[in-house]
């Protein structure tokens, strides 16, 4: 098999994996002789399915003696198997590189044979990229369930990341659906990564490549949708994660059937691509935004509104709290506006430093008003020329897409976990209380 | 905004020579009512005062830009200096007065106009340059690494540091046509120069095998469940097209040599080509 037939089809194999980050390490390239990392990261193009790609993302192998049912590799899986040599991994990784195509090379595999030698081929592909050609760039390595620990401690050496599929959201889902994998088999190397990376010195000068592990962090994956879990009971365990693990993110990956079996949402059903979006807001409200899991969801209103974003939707139940003095708020108040990002927050903290601001003002910032108008006042005064009106209020807290659905009678893609909600009761939520 | 003096001044469009001319605008005591470098002279009913680019005093001002503002107000001046907002001369003019009359506070006065202009200014020049780490695509023949560019803003020393660093044991040309520079590197030494009509090699086997391996990773990295057109569209706008590898059957006229061998089934693909009006 030639190298293009391997690369087409490690790469489709691979495809379905969420991150190509490739942020959260620094070094100017000083020490290497090919290869920098930037702490913010760097996207070199983005596929036609507007995600970002980063990284060579492939698998050093699909030939998988697991039978996960969610996952295309699965060995009952009739599809067509290859294998990279590490030197032919290596040498592709360097080859889009100088080119400028990559950031660095994302590797994770199927588990051939079994994950300690699975590991050691890995290891050895990233030897020859660090070592053989002194390569600084970027790499994100998957830790194999169920490998020695001595060879994740050495994976971790070489990688900028390392990552562990968490896969399900619970326990339950993953011995129906991933009968090879345990819970302990995902958290035991979760935990030990975490403690490396702690052991990491704090100074960066005393950094050296080789005596860091993953400086980058740590970060998993799970997939939403292939099982019955709520969307407070994964963000919860999102939370949980963020905190017992320090991990640098958690990503959902919309579950895209990819076999017939009665366990799983039938081939025919749509990704759904809205309730993956709406837990990646709440989760950048977790990380930057102060909110805890409980403030968003709880036992009672366990799924995210399918209309209105989990901070709007946050808003709408705290109406109390509102409208919030532009120029005197404290940051974190600011931050829990509707149509405030962090950015916006930040200039408009520097901005009123030089003086008191007024709507004007706020659109010079290139702060957006679009939502945040209902929810506050400059100088005590509200957004001049502010509708109170059902049509334009709507508008204005929906995306387009969501409005247009709204219209139309709404995603058929939620149905399948909750009753969707009654279209008066949205209504009432959105313009009752205001 | 003070009132502007009936004389046009014309500098050498280099950075030092802006900062000279600053020097003798607040010798002088007048503001010019345009400000135009040297080769982009326009009609004016004004008189041309050429000023002298002068380092001693491109320094002064400099240093007093610093210990007025701080170094981030000297940063914004510098970026904005290289976008291509409109008039960006007198911008600055009017911005490093305001930098030394109210201090490291005129960084955070942006409802006034002119700090508005020029940190959007600054913003946007800065955004390109981040898009052009990531959408530079280079071609490697016999050692040498070359690409061309062409940027609305001139953003190749705000990327010069990042790609010597990222290639320190390499030679590479990054040739920018919109502003005519090229940045030249070769194994530790840099220089940036004038240049015009550079034309990269032609790409060899190498290349275009290379090219190729790319174009199946991309194309196969996509889930199609998921296609988003739009969503691509937004994060890596058309104007980038030109300068991808990847892009290159997308747009309608490929900008680069055809890539690599035929495609796996090229009677089918040609086929479609055709009946497609």
């Amino acid at each position: 098999m030639d190298l293009y037939e391997k690369l087409r089809i490690l790469t489709d194999s691979a495809k379905y994996d969420v991150a190509c980050t490739s942020s959260g390490s620094s070094s100017s390239g000083t020490g290497a002789r090919i290869g920098n990392t930037v702490s913010c990261g760097i996207c070199h193009t983005f596929a036609a399915d507007g995600r970002c790609v980063s990284l060579l993302k492939v698998l050093m192998s699909n030939a998988c003696v697991y039978d996960c049912l969610y996952c295309v590799n699965r060995v009952s899986n009739d599809v067509e198997r290859a294998t990279f040599t590490p030197r032919e991994l290596a040498d592709l990784t360097i080859g889009f590189y100088k080119r400028n195509f990559i950031e660095g090379l994302f590797l994770s595999s199927g588990v051939v044979k079994n994950p300690d030698y699975t590991c050691e081929r890995m290891i050895e592909s990233l030897r020859i990229l660090r070592e053989d050609y002194g390569f600084g760039g970027y790499v994100h390595a998957k830790a194999i369930p169920g490998a020695d620990s001595r060879l994740i401690e050495r994976l971790g050496c070489l990688a900028d990341r390392m990552s562990v599929n968490i896969e399900l959201p619970s326990h339950e889902s993953l011995r129906l659906l991933a009968p090879d994998k345990s819970r302990e088999s995902i958290l035991k190397p979760m935990g030990l990564i975490k403690e490396r990376i702690a052991e990491n010195p704090r100074s960066p000068a005393l950094r050296s490549r080789a005596q860091r592990f993953a400086p980058a962090g740590q970060s998993t994956q799970l997939i939403v949708g292939a099982t019955p879990e709520s969307d407070y009971r994964i963000l919860s365990l999102a939370a949980a994660m963020y905190q017992k693990y320090a991990l640098k993110r958690v990503f959902y990956s919309a579950y895209i059937p990819v076999a017939d079996n009665p366990l799983l949402p039938a081939v025919t059903a749509k990704p759904p691509l809205l309730r993956e979006h709406r837990l990646y807001q709440a989760d950048w409200l977790l990380r930057f935004y102060g909110f805890e899991a409980d403030e968003l969801l709880d036992e009672t209103h366990c799924n995210f509104n399918e209309y209105v974003d989990p901070k709007c939707n946050w808003a709408l139940n705290h109406l109390d709290r509102f409208p919030v003095e532009v120029n005197t708020a404290d940051r974190e108040m600011l931050l829990r506006v509707p149509g405030f990002g962090v950015t916006g927050v930040r200039r408009i903290l520097q901005a009123r430093r030089a003086g008191k601001l007024s709507f004007d003002g706020l659109k010079k910032l290139g702060v957006t008003l679009k939502r945040a108008r209902y929810f506050i006042t400059c100088s005590g005064k509200a957004a001049p020329g502010l509708v109170f009106e059902h049509e334009s209020i709507l508008r204005a807290l929906m995306s387009d897409s969501c409005l247009a659905a709204y219209e139309s009678g709404g995603y058929e893609q939620l149905s399948l976990f909750s009753p969707r909600p009654d279209r008066e009761d949205t209504v009432k939520c959105l313009t009752g209380q205001l | 905004m003070p009132d502007r003096s009936a004389v046009a001044y014309v500098y050498d469009g280099s950075f030092e020579g802006f900062l000279s001319l600053v020097f003798e605008s607040w010798r002088k005591k007048e503001t010019p009512s345009v400000i135009f470098p040297q080769g982009g002279e326009q009609l004016v009913l004004f008189p041309v005062v050429f000023v002298e680019t002068d380092i001693e005093r491109s320094e002064r001002v400099r240093k007093g830009i610093v210990r007025a503002a701080g170094a981030e107000a000297l940063g914004n001046i510098e970026c904005c200096f290289l976008s291509n907002a409109a008039e960006k001369e007198l911008l600055l003019l009017d911005y490093i007065r305001l930098c030394i009359a109210n201090g490291p506070k005129t960084l955070s006065m942006l409802a006034d106009n002119t700090v508005c202009a020029v940190t959007k200014a600054a913003r946007a020049c800065l955004r390109e340059a981040h898009h052009y780490k990531g959408f530079v695509r280079f071609s490697v023949r016999g050692g040498v690494m070359t690409c061309v560019i062409e940027p609305k803003h001139a953003v190749l020393p705000l990327i010069a540091d990042h790609f010597c660093g990222r290639y320190s044991w390499e030679n590479f040309i990054i040739y920018d046509k919109t502003h005519g520079l090229a940045l030249l590197y070769s194994k530790g030494c840099r220089a940036l120069v004038a240049a015009q009509g550079f034309e990269p090699p032609p790409a060899d086997a190498d290349e275009r095998e290379a090219r190729r391996l790319w174009k199946l990773f991309y194309d196969t990295v996509a889930i199609e469940e998921r296609d988003n057109p739009r969503c691509r569209m937004s994060l890596m706008p058309k104007r980038f097209w030109s300068l991808l590898t990847e892009m290159q059957d997308e747009t309608e006229k490929p900008a680069l040599p055809q890539l690599g061998r035929l495609p796996a089934q090229p009677v089918a693909r040609v086929g479609e080509q055709e009946l497609s009006p």
